[in-house]
């Protein structure tokens, strides 16, 4: 049984640009709590950006100026001392209020551990009750798989662009779908190489902060959670026939940083799209142990519905394998690949066929994962490419690590131009998202000599 | 200098150590140290059966994906090819541009 994980309420987002935060920006969304805190030291030694300071036996405290707000600590503290910023409230106000309709954007990874929270073994799949039971509880599904596949459209052809652009090509003609179309890639060739991903709002923080020099290695897709935002208030707003402002779009994923992400002042683009002022594309974040405590508190546990009858494939429902696995580490390359696969080599495949299994890229537990992947092209591509094969070379960093202890050395490869890479798959989270600072608490199982020693720390 | 003269904080750090460094045991969480693979530190292998279930949970969707709905990849979400044929017309599009791309602020 999961652990309970002590929050306190979010406001507003800071009023003026402070240190590392624009205005708008929520801080401090990761806070320790000085009164449980006996100072032992488990913090400081998951945190991937050296933001926690006090010496063993000492209350320890987070630079929020280096925080990225991944929720690691927190996870791993035996004692409980570390807290989360909570929209819970908000989202049942909203909830309580006929006029809005509630879209509830559920990340992959949120089907694998909330199970935990009412009682299910880890890893019990939980997708048609989960859907059943936030319906039950007045939201509106967006499922975060199905931004993640729109994330794969985007980033896989945006990689595809840097690849044929980095070869010398002008154009490049894209077929999807029965239908032909040729992209204008000469401006690329100015996107350097590799390309990173972009999902992970931890990692994206990381290199604000630490490596700006990398910020152009990056995909400009954003995240599945915002572009979920962003469709759903648009699109979505079409489809449902309602009007955008009365859709309120709550973020459930298993990450802390993603509350952070939401609030980012760029993301307002539907309301820029649309015209319309002081709309943002996602309005509020809970975590997977947010959303249990909701569903508690409404008397809803999913645990008791069926798993399969909800499960329906209907617009913003359905997903693709490729992107439920987003929720792992080598996921989110895995699906990339399985996309370029087909666009160059205009095969495919079988669902259930093991071609599309990319086992050398999933991170386990491996700290990174790095594979060349040979892809035959297509005859069109042959000649544009001059060759009959492509060798994608692809990289997947598994949890940044602590004090950037996996990730560094990849990134200072690529800003020393050594890097050998065209994609590199950057998770925040060791296991990636599944691992993720949102995600059930368990207790920390302690050795009786970790309790005599920390009883000690604990008498001060 | 004398006893006296030491901060409670400070001798019982010290008193810590001390005891650490008699323990002939293990100590897991307390004597941690870094390492480059977080998955070989005590802290990461206590969370590996965690990590492993719910990366099996994920796999196995994967495949139910596949055997239900027969959608392995991206492009082939039916509700995807309608999102771009109603809507953003296809990838990199200015639409897309708009709404699914964005960019990033150094913070130094």
């Amino acid at each position: 049984m999961a652990s309970k994980v002590k929050t306190f309420r979010g406001d507003g987002g800071v009023s003026s640009e402070i240190g590392t935060y624009r205005a708008g920006e929520l801080r401090g969304i990761i806070k320790i709590n000085e009164a449980d805190c006996v100072g032992c030291d488990t913090c400081k030694k998951v945190c991937p950006s050296n933001a926690i300071s006090g010496s063993m036996g000492e209350k320890h405290s987070i630079n929020v100026d280096k925080c990225i707000n991944c929720g690691q600590c927190l996870l791993n503290c035996p004692f409980n001392a570390i807290e989360q910023m909570s929209f819970v409230d908000k989202v049942l106000e909203k909830l309580n209020d006929k006029k809005t309709k509630v879209v509830a954007i559920i990340a992959p990874a949120v089907r694998v551990a909330i199970g935990e929270e009412f009682g299910a073994e880890p890893g019990t799949l939980t997708v048609g009750r989960l859907w059943a039971s936030l319906e039950k509880g007045g939201f509106f599904i967006y499922d975060n798989n199905f931004a993640a596949d729109q994330t794969i459209l985007e980033e896989g052809t945006e990689l595809l662009a840097k690849v044929a652009a980095h070869a010398g090509l002008k154009e490049l003609p894209v077929e999807l779908w029965g239908k032909k179309i040729t992209l204008k890639i000469e401006e690329f060739a100015h996107n350097p190489l590799p390309q990173f991903t972009s999902c992970c709002p931890a990692w994206v923080r990381y290199a604000e902060i630490f490596y700006p020099k990398i910020l152009p290695y990056l995909s400009s897709a954003k995240s599945p959670q915002q572009m979920s935002g962003a469709t759903a208030k648009t699109y979505g707003a079409k489809v449902w026939g309602i009007k955008p402002e009365n859709i309120y779009t709550v973020g459930v994923m298993p990450c802390t940083a993603k509350i952070f992400e939401a609030s980012r002042p760029e993301f307002d683009s539907a309301g820029k799209f649309l015209k319309k002022s002081g709309m943002r594309d996602v309005d509020a974040v809970l975590t997977t142990r947010d959303l249990a405590e909701l569903l508690k508190r409404k008397g809803i546990d999913p645990m008791k519905m069926s798993e399969d009858a909800g499960r329906k494939p209907e617009l913003f429902k359905s997903y693709s394998g490729g992107a439920t696995i987003f929720g792992t580490s080598g996921g989110v390359m895995e699906a990339a690949v399985r996309f370029a696969f087909h666009v160059l080599s205009g095969q495919s495949p079988q669902a259930m066929s093991p071609q599309w299994d990319f086992k050398s890229v999933r991170g386990f537990t491996k700290p990174i994962a790095s594979a060349t992947i040979p892809v035959p092209l297509k005859q069109e591509y042959q000649k544009a490419f001059g060759t009959k094969e492509l060798q994608i070379k692809v990289c997947v960093v598994n949890g940044i690590g602590t004090d950037g202890a996996h990730l560094k050395p990849i990134v200072e490869d690529v800003i020393a131009g050594k890097s050998p890479y065209h994609f590199i798959e950057v998770m925040n989270c060791p296991g990636g998202c599944i691992n993720g600072g949102g995600q059930p608490k368990h207790e920390i199982e302690l050795s009786l000599w970790d309790q005599l020693f920390y009883a000690f720390f604990k008498t001060k | 200098m004398s006893i006296k003269s030491l901060s409670r904080r400070t001798f019982l750090k010290l008193a810590g150590a001390g005891i650490v460094a008699l323990s002939f045991s293990k100590p897991s969480f307390a004597g941690d140290t870094k390492q480059n693979n977080f998955f070989e530190t005590d802290i990461g292998k206590a969370r590996l059966k965690l990590i492993q279930a719910r990366q099996a949970g994920q796999y196995k969707d994967d495949k139910i994906v596949r055997e239900k709905f027969k959608i392995a990849a991206s492009h082939e979400n039916p509700m995807i090819k309608r999102f771009y044929s109603e809507f953003a017309h296809h990838p990199l599009s200015e639409v897309s541009e708009n709404l699914l791309h964005t960019h990033y602020k150094a913070r130094v």
